[in-house]
């Protein structure tokens, strides 16, 4: 471990691609999200901060930063700062283990999908005790239904991650985007695995409690369930977490099901030679660094605006219509699907895949 | 970085809440602060309701109770591959796992 490592690092988490950047990503991405949104309800959408209003995130989160703080009498205070911190904290360090420069995350370990699976439950368990916490009679109903909600959906994610990570047989991030390298094609382009990628949007639309999954922030009926206690910089805390929280979704959805970071250098192998090769090159590392970032943002982004239109076409529905869809459709559905996979990959792999890989091998 | 030593885990989660909790600070130094009676109740529009704690709902706890088995099932289910080498069984042992899994959702189904 030498001096200059533990700079890069340090510098890493905190600026490129750690926090400033995921922070910054975050909070584009809202805007994007903003416009297309109101784009599809025929609005304007953020105008007037920055070009387009793109600095009008940036400008709410400051605002809600500046705000009056009121913690009720009757709250336990020391528990709604701590998971309006952890609340943050928590998405901060899951997108740490994204790979957005390299095909490697900042943070890489066999095992990792893991962690991850463990960090995105305890984003549930934290909107539950931020909800608890506020002790006020408004929240409570938002509380318990953003819990059952958010771990009917937490099982089918698991099982989409989990699958993925069964038929590249890795458990790193690191390793499914190398497993995809290796195979000239994203883990996408075979048909029980468009059955996950689709569980794995529709879950984390739930998971982000967004339309048609917003019935515990219900503005208009439970006025912001359980986040109506919070104001000033922990209300803040909590609309950047969920961005981040949504950048994470769609980063491990472009990372477990699109290729990650990667191009089209999956199909021209020499093209993926030349950027391995020119990594350790002080000056043209700078080259790949800014293309996996770009790729990963434009993939990211259009995750994005997937989930931005399917919050607009879709209205809010009862909170048992949607524990009973999770329950018994989408469970049942993704666990046949993992099911027949793992009978069905063996044949697969060997003899119909190898067939259709040649296809895809232009060298 | 391709093999994380564990020590950067953690410089990694303390740096993070180390800037949030600044982050939180700023915004304690930032904002005013003039509490009033009337501000510090909770919120019911409008409506003379007191705070204070609520009963838990007992439907949540059934959720969670379904939730804890179906999250270890998904671990077994991750983990099936692990244990078994190559090899046959490292398909068909995670297919049996969720059969058995389907099975019990089909049952809570009725």
């Amino acid at each position: 471990m030498t001096a200059v490592w533990w700079i890069l690092t340090i510098l890493g988490i905190l600026f490129f691609p750690g926090i400033g950047f995921c922070i910054s990503i975050a909070l584009f991405d809202e805007w994007i999200d903003r416009k297309f949104y109101a784009a599809l309800q025929d609005r304007i959408g953020p105008e007037h901060a920055g070009f387009k209003g793109i600095l009008q995130p940036l400008a709410d989160f400051l605002k809600l930063l500046a705000n009056e703080d009121i913690e009720p009498e009757a709250a336990d205070k020391w528990g709604m700062r701590f998971t309006a911190i952890i609340g943050l904290a928590i998405p901060l360090v899951a997108l740490l283990f994204i790979p957005i420069i390299d095909t490697t995350g900042l943070l890489s370990f066999e095992g990792d999908i893991l962690l991850l699976a463990f960090l995105t439950t305890m984003i549930a368990l934290i909107i539950f005790l931020a909800g608890w916490f506020s002790a006020s009679k408004l929240a409570m109903p938002g509380t318990m239904r953003a819990a059952s909600q958010l771990l009917s959906y937490e099982i089918p994610i698991l099982l989409a991650m989990f699958a993925v990570a069964l038929r590249t047989q890795s458990f790193s991030l690191a390793g499914i985007v190398q497993w995809q390298l290796d195979a000239h094609r994203p883990t996408l382009f075979s048909l029980p695995m468009v059955v996950f990628f689709l569980v794995f949007l529709l879950s984390s639309q739930a998971e982000l409690e967004r339309s048609p999954f917003d019935i515990p922030t219900a503005e208009t009926e439970i006025v912001g369930g359980w986040e109506v206690e919070y104001s000033g910089k922990k209300l803040g805390f909590f609309r950047l977490s969920a961005d981040l929280q949504m950048v994470f979704s769609a980063g491990l959805a472009v990372t477990l099901f699109l290729g990650g970071p990667t191009g089209v250098e999956m199909w021209i192998p020499s093209f993926a030679d030349w950027l391995a090769s020119i990594e350790g090159v002080s000056g043209l590392a700078v080259v790949a660094i800014l293309y996996y970032t770009t790729m990963f943002a434009i993939k990211t982004t259009i995750i994005v605006l997937i989930l931005s239109a399917f919050r607009a076409l879709m209205a809010r529905l009862r909170i048992e219509q949607f524990l009973e869809f999770s329950w018994k459709w989408v469970i049942p559905v993704t666990l046949g699907v993992f099911a027949i996979t793992f009978f069905y990959v063996p044949w697969t792999d060997n003899v119909v895949w190898s067939h259709w890989e040649g296809l895809f091998d232009v060298s | 970085m391709i093999d994380t030593q564990p020590f950067t885990l953690w410089i990694a989660l303390g740096l993070v809440l180390i800037a949030v909790v600044l982050l939180y600070l700023l915004g304690r130094r930032i904002a005013p602060r003039n509490p009033t009676p009337a501000k510090l109740k909770s919120y019911a529009c409008g409506e003379d309701m007191e705070g204070g704690q609520v009963q838990f709902y007992p439907n949540t706890f059934i959720f969670a109770i379904y939730f804890t088995i179906f999250d270890i099932l998904a671990f077994i289910l991750a983990t099936a591959m692990v244990t078994l080498d190559m090899g046959i069984g490292y398909t068909v042992v995670p297919a049996i796992f969720a059969g058995i899994g389907l099975l019990g959702v089909l049952t809570l189904r009725r």
